[in-house]
């Protein structure tokens, strides 16, 4: 079990820097907001959905939360 | 204006419907206003918790609360359960009527009357304090027959960087209390369709803490922290846990089940959107734990394919352990 932990801690490791490779300099300039700026590239683009989707999770399993406020409001767990 | 509505059904078990309506409204540059409400309507067959066994097994629950003296007319109940009223205490100025379900040998005990219906709303301001500071803060609510929510949050964001970082940090309470049909029960008594105790109180607070960085021209990274202390009932007050023989492995009995009362959570969540030609990546991983022992690890992927400007085609992926 707890080498299995170790595993996904290395696996998340190995992501972040293999996506980090390359970044000479973090960040974009003002003028190279262009694609951050699209709709689809807001880090929830459908809250509706999230939410219905985090309350089928809330309900189903142990964990909950992570991207925002866990709040179940509801008596389903 | 944001509209949808969720249907959700198991084999089975458990169906939900969910329609959901969310508007937004922009008062000025600074200022944003946002409500929503929901409705959920949960129908169709839960676990009672308990394990099957080889000989026919009786579920018993509270069905009414009905003056002294009342005569019972009817012998059976929705889901061809049979009522019996229950002799009252000494003292007692109403009495409880009780509901009987069988379950057949080795069918695993499922709750087939079951029926939710949840009405749910939520109110929140967006304001911008200076060019780089937002306030945002919120209230909900959701109410069923038998359980109560109410919540408020309040959540600060700043930029910083010419817009590549955002910090923020927010808190949130929730006040929730849980009457169920026949009262609370005292947890691990025996089973009864008496009348139980008066309703129970949930508090929760959840701390939140992230951070928001453009990485590069395509790709955008958000990492956040919290954490939940939650304090009052957290038991489901229909759930049973079944005591069984040691020797033969059948039940014996049935028992209310108990959660403990203070829970801790905490989780660790990383976010990334990366814009490919015109299609996008969603990649997201969180980490779970809390102190009853539970520890989880949620990967989450969504590939969105555009097709033209207005069109798109977006598989899931979630791997929850």
């Amino acid at each position: 079990m707890r080498s299995q932990q170790k595993t996904r801690v290395y696996i998340l490791v190995i992501v972040v820097a293999a996506l980090s490779a390359g970044c000479a300099s973090i960040g974009a300039k003002p003028w190279q907001h262009d694609l951050l700026a699209e709709q689809a590239m807001q880090l929830d683009v459908y809250p509706l959905e999230t939410s219905m989707d985090d309350h089928i999770y809330f309900s189903k399993e142990a964990s909950s939360g992570g991207r925002s406020f866990a709040g179940g409001g509801c008596g389903c767990n | 204006m944001d509209a949808g509505l969720l249907y959700y059904h198991e084999d089975g078990r458990v169906k939900a419907i969910e329609p959901e309506l969310n508007v937004s409204y922009k008062i000025n540059e600074d200022s944003l206003l946002s409500l929503g409400v929901a409705a959920d309507s949960l129908t169709d067959a839960t676990p009672l918790g308990a394990v099957p066994s080889s000989i026919a097994q009786n579920y018993v629950r509270f069905y009414q609360l009905v003056p002294l003296g009342t005569e019972v007319t009817t012998t059976t109940a929705s889901g061809g359960s049979t009522v019996t009223l229950i002799t009252p205490k000494a003292g007692a100025t109403s009495q409880a009527i009780s509901s009987t379900s069988t379950v057949a040998p080795n069918t695993y005990p499922l709750d087939h009357g079951f029926y939710d219906r949840r009405i749910a709303g939520h109110l929140g301001w967006t304001q911008a304090l200076t060019q780089t500071l937002k306030l945002d803060v919120g209230a909900a609510y959701s109410h069923e027959h038998d359980y109560r929510s109410i919540s408020g949050h309040l959540g600060l964001s700043e930029d910083l960087n010419s817009h590549n970082t955002t910090l923020n940090a927010g808190l949130n309470y929730e006040s929730d209390s849980s009457f169920p049909l026949g009262g609370t029960p005292t947890p691990l008594t025996l089973m009864s369709g008496d009348w139980k105790g008066p309703a129970a109180l949930l508090h929760e607070v959840d701390a939140l803490i992230g951070v928001t960085q453009v990485m590069t021209r395509r790709w955008l990274a958000a990492l956040s922290y919290s954490y939940s202390h939650l304090q009052g009932y957290q038991t489901d007050p229909y759930k049973v846990i079944s005591v069984v023989d040691a020797l033969s492995g059948e039940p014996t009995s049935q028992l209310y089940e108990s959660r403990p009362d203070a829970r801790r959570k905490q989780s660790l969540f990383l976010d990334n959107k990366i814009h490919l030609a015109s299609d996008i990546i969603s990649i997201s991983v969180r980490g779970f734990k809390d102190d009853w022992g539970v520890k989880s690890f949620t990967t989450d992927i969504r590939y969105r394919w555009q097709f033209g400007k207005d069109y798109y085609f977006e598989p899931h992926l979630r791997y929850y352990q």
